[in-house]
């Protein structure tokens, strides 16, 4: 049954019957949280995957594993895949995330996976542990949230996950995370009306910002304003990572003279793990030894904080130039510093102190930096918030605990367009421009159709594409979709007026379109051809 | 004071803090949520509570607290510091770099670090108040040791309370309308002992009355034991498969296991456990191994401490006669799905209340009692009427700057529960004479003089001329009218190495 139905049942009820669970799901590069809505609480609450100890996130890793004797094969997913790296490396697949979207596939024996069914994968085991706090569960409905900068093939592809993990039903939308993160910071702290907050969303895979203006507040409802975002994909505390274990190559060629490729997969593996380690160490103390035990001879390398924040440097300026970026790229124009109120750090990555200290020199006020209790959880927990909101459970007056309702007034992120026909020649068109509220994200232009033949005059190749970065050229610019027009009627070349209309839908924020014959003026009328721009997925329209 | 919560911003932090000798907690009361909530300094990654230690590292010059001193163990010369507050009552420091660490300066040390991480949260807040959950009825003096180290930590005298953990429960369940006039049974599962008190509460007008009917512990089934037993088969594993011998284990190799053993321990007592074996994989090890644990290796494991736990809560059971007690199950010791399991066996017709996160409840009682001290909530006061405490001091007389002094090695006002305090004693006469150690009960708030109770003759001390013999005398309760006397020797600098000279003996208590 669909999500929608279990609403109006639940809005019939006048309750939550005690096995429906409403999830949020904060599907990680590095981990994965999964949250669910507790209406006796009156609050959203992640699920322990430990079973009374504590350990909520669960390691985004999958991993295939055979038994050469039996022929046996399983999948494991989760803690004990990412324990277990160092005994099956070739098998073992990390940060997932980073490929979504992308038409690279994962390579496991002889099979090869598209990312979004490794995705699939992770999500059945969250979901199976909502299973294990209540046999009975039933899901009702869910939120998956995706990063601000997600492109539309990125996100298109967390949908055909959660397609793939049998959620389609239960899937209300997919969330932004730094949107999911404020609604997790606003149910337990108060924003005050006029506040500029940036949120700085630095996780496993990704840096995302996100300034929010607090345009609205009174006891019932608070209305945030998305104005400025930034951030960038690939940026996240795998990077770091990344970087430390290319420095332990090199110190093993130094000191033992062995090359990186000399190295067998299951120490590299163990490097992996090793320089994960030295990140998280050098964030509570200021050095850590590196215990080299695979190579021969066997030494220890000490690793300083400062040696550290040495190799990253170029990371570490990076990251301020993008924080920078967010505040001089604003929608309305340039944010100085001090119109900031708080600056929000969530995400698990975002506790390395030289975090703090970046953002203390870009606001010179150490004041204004704001830790989150519980960074790792937040998405999740605004995730299954925005889900409850949804499934209608929010509106109860009774519900005084949980502060006022929430509203977001969001924006596209990146330039939407087309790809065009110049003198000049391919060029991008913006259609809907970057920082337009979804509500306004929907607009339409008439171009004139010319052609050489007369098949050129009934059919023709439109290209959808996002902007990410606003210099871009069109070559940089991702593909949303190629659609083919055909049946137009046959007319001379620039007797053939088109209207396009894309728009992006404010739940998960999908690029949608047509196609419309406008004919042409009192010559030729209008034929009523009307395309919807289709791609594979369903959820395009 | 505050009207009511509108007043009350949130800049202004009232926190609860729950400080043990294993690990500690930190509660603020969240005017959003109208409620206590524990602060998760893992940021959400695994314990909310933070291990009580702190470590100095000379190679780096550098102090590290609780988590990050624990995961750094054995990675180089560390001094590493924990059991923070046995250390403030035994008034025991540390020398480091030729500084002497008082014991409350030390404490101090980690309570400011706690301060500080919970204050990155909302930078521009005041604590406005502190309610310290304590060990029940830890004594004045220490009380007093203890607010000389918070006070040192930067917090002002008006800003502390001290409650005692029963309070911290009690105004807990009260908060969450869970108390009802009856019976309500606390069993506290922590790290040095399992203990149990069963209360008889009225619920008064003004007042939450609670009167102690009964008081029991069991110190050989903390969860330190526990830990100890994991690492001890984790150690075998280990050995088995390496075949390194475990006498010949460098420090590091040590260490190691004690993280390891550390970071995998839980998976030995989750539930999951019993549908499919778990895996440990020796990651650390050259070449690294997997050692698959099955639920028989669990069951065996806490086989002592199930047989032991059940005829305590056998005894328990007895002491409520036909009435249902509400049962609260607080420590960290229940996070292990047996000891759950086993209590809701036991009173399966009674309301059990067992939380998520067990260990953060006294703090999250605590940072109630503050938040109601500040008149933001209303709750009412819990009066505690306990007699398993002690009524008098207890120790020795002792010469000291030539001048005869009672030293207390019980003090007034501790729980019977508080365990074995030590003293050290150089004796005046040789020992080929018989040495006898009078123990001695003085009223601290009468100020009479001592008053001898038990003249102990020492049997078999190793044969030392006078003045060399140096003995370390312990005293703790066994029950509520019987102490235990351990002797042992601590032998004399270079001239009489240490033996292992040890001699107990239980007196009774008038």
């Amino acid at each position: 049954m669909r999500w929608e139905k279990y609403r109006d049942l639940i809005t019939e009820k006048g309750n939550l019957p005690e096995n429906y669970y409403i999830l949020g799901i904060d599907l990680g590069t590095t981990n994965s949280v999964i949250s669910y809505w507790d209406n006796a609480a009156k609050k959203p609450e992640a699920i322990d995957l430990s079973n009374g100890f504590g350990k909520i996130p669960m390691p985004s890793v999958v991993q295939f594993r055979k038994d050469a004797y039996t022929g046996e094969s399983e999948w494991v997913i989760g803690e004990e895949a990412y324990r277990s790296m160092k005994i099956y490396p070739g098998t073992t697949v990390r940060s997932i995330k980073r490929l979504m979207g992308t038409s690279e596939k994962v390579v496991l024996g002889k099979d090869s996976y598209k990312p979004e069914e490794i995705s699939a994968k992770i999500l059945l085991e969250l979901v199976q542990h909502c299973y294990n706090l209540n046999p009975k569960a039933e899901i009702v409905g869910l939120v998956v949230s995706v990063p601000y900068d997600f492109d539309d093939a990125a996100k298109k592809a967390t949908l055909h996950a959660c397609e793939l993990a049998g959620l389609s039903d239960s899937l209300i939308c997919l969330i932004e995370e730094p949107k999911a993160a404020a609604l997790a910071y606003n149910f337990r702290h108060s924003l005050n009306k006029g506040e500029k907050i940036m949120v700085f969303d630095f996780g496993g895979g990704t840096l995302d910002i996100t300034i929010f203006h607090v345009v609205d507040k009174d006891e019932s409802r608070i209305k945030l304003q998305v104005i400025s975002e930034g951030g960038e994909a690939a940026h996240g505390g795998d990077n770091i990572d990344d970087i430390i274990t290319e420095e332990c190559y090199r110190i093993i060629q130094e000191k033992t003279g062995q090359l990186k490729e000399n190295i067998d997969i299951e120490n590299q593996a163990d490097l992996i793990i090793k320089s994960r380690e030295t990140k998280e160490r050098l964030s509570g103390v200021k050095s850590f030894r590196i215990p080299f035990t695979f190579c021969v001879p066997p030494f220890v390398e000490q690793f300083t904080r400062d040696r550290l924040n040495e190799l990253i440097q170029g990371f570490i300026s990076k990251t301020k130039d993008l924080a920078l970026g967010a505040l001089h790229d604003a929608y309305a124009g340039a944010i100085l510093p001090d119109e900031i109120d708080r600056v929000l750090l969530e995400g698990g990555s975002s506790q390395m102190p030289w975090i703090r200290d970046t953002l203390v020199e870009i606001f010179n006020d150490e004041s204004k930096i704001y830790s989150s209790d519980r960074p790792a959880l937040d998405i999740s927990l605004g995730a299954a918030y925005y889900a409850a909101m949804k499934m209608g459970l929010l509106s109860d007056p009774d519900i005084v605990s949980e502060g006022p309702m929430v509203e977001f007034e969001v924006v596209v992120p990146h330039d939407i367009g087309l790809e065009v026909v110049t003198p000049l020649g391919l060029q991008f068109f913006t259609l809907i421009k970057r920082g337009t509220p979804y509500v306004l994200a929907k607009k339409s232009r008439t171009f004139t159709l010319s052609g050489d033949t007369l098949e050129d005059m009934t059919t023709f190749k439109l290209k959808v594409l996002e902007r990410i970065d606003k210099d871009d050229t069109i070559e940089k610019c991702k593909l949303i979709g190629e659609f083919d027009v055909k049946g137009l009627p046959e007319r001379p070349s620039g007797k053939t007026k088109l209207k396009i209309t894309l728009s992006v839908t404010e739940e998960g924020g999908l690029v949608a379109g047509s196609v419309e014959d406008m004919g042409f003026g009192e010559e030729f009328e209008p034929s009523g051809i009307k395309d919807l721009l289709r791609s594979e997925s369903k959820w395009d329209t | 004071m505050y009207d009511n919560d509108r007043d009350l911003n949130s800049s202004r932090l009232i926190l609860g803090i729950d400080i043990g000798d294993n690990s500690s907690c930190v509660a603020v009361y969240n005017t959003a949520v109208k409620n206590a909530e524990i602060v998760d300094f893992s940021g959400g990654y695994g314990h909310a509570a933070v291990s009580t230690m702190i470590q100095f590292n000379p190679g780096a010059d550098e102090w590290a607290f609780g988590e990050n001193a624990v995961m750094n163990i054995g990675d180089s010369d560390e001094i590493n510091i924990s059991g923070l507050v046995s250390l403030l009552r035994c008034g025991e420091g540390v020398k480091i770099k030729d500084v002497y660490y008082p014991a409350y300066k030390l404490l101090s040390m980690f309570v400011k670090k706690l301060l500080e991480m919970v204050c990155y949260i909302n930078p521009n807040s005041e604590i406005s108040k502190v309610v310290i959950s304590c060990d029940d009825y830890i004594s004045k003096n220490v009380q007093l040791k203890f607010s000389e180290s918070l006070e040192y930590a930067g917090l002002g005298s008006g800003d502390i309370l001290f409650k005692s953990d029963s309070e911290c429960i009690l105004a807990k369940i009260l908060y969450d309308e869970g108390l009802t006039n009856g019976k309500v049974i606390i069993l506290d599962y922590g790290s040095r002992a399992f203990r149990g008190k069963v209360f008889d509460v009225d619920l008064r007008y003004d007042c939450v009355s609670a009167k102690v009917d009964a008081f029991d512990f069991d110190d050989e089934i903390g969860t330190s034991s526990i830990e100890n037993d994991v690492l001890s088969l984790i150690t075998t594993y280990y050995c088995e498969e390496t075949g390194l011998r475990e006498e010949n284990f460098p420090y590091e190799t040590r260490a190691r296991l004690e993280q390891f053993s550390r970071s995998h321990k839980d998976l030995f007592f989750q539930k999951g456990i019993l549908t499919k074996p778990v895996q440990l994989y020796y990651n650390f090890a050259y070449p690294p191994f997997r050692k698959t644990v099955t639920s028989e290796v669990s069951k065996q494991l806490i086989d002592r401490y199930r047989r032991r736990l059940t005829s305590f809560l056998d005894k328990f059971a007895k002491h409520n006669g036909d009435v249902l007690p509400i049962v609260f199950c607080a420590g960290s010791g229940f996070e292990m799905f047996w000891a759950r399991e086993m209590v809701k066996e036991f009173f399966k017709d009674c309301t059990i209340l067992c939380q998520k996160g067990p260990s953060g409840a006294h703090a999250e009682g605590a940072a109630l009692i503050g938040a109601s001290a500040m008149g933001i909530c209303k709750l009412k006061n819990v009066e505690i009427n306990d007699f398993y405490k002690s009524i008098t001091d207890i120790g020795i007389l002792a010469k000291s700057n030539n001048e005869m002094k009672f030293l207390p090695l019980i003090e007034e006002g501790s729980h019977i529960s508080t365990g074995i305090n030590r003293q050290v004693v150089i004796l005046t006469e040789g020992t080929e004479t018989p040495v006898y150690i009078d123990i001695y009960s003085k009223s601290s708030s009468t100020k009479s003089d001592p008053k001898l109770i038990e003249h102990i003759l020492v049997p078999e001390l190793p044969v030392r001329p006078k003045g060399t013999m140096k003995l370390s005398v312990g005293l703790k309760f066994v029950n509520q009218s019987e102490l235990e006397v351990t002797l042992s020797d601590e032998g004399f600098g270079g001239i009489f190495p240490k033996t292992d000279y040890a001699y107990s003996v239980k007196m009774c208590l008038e």
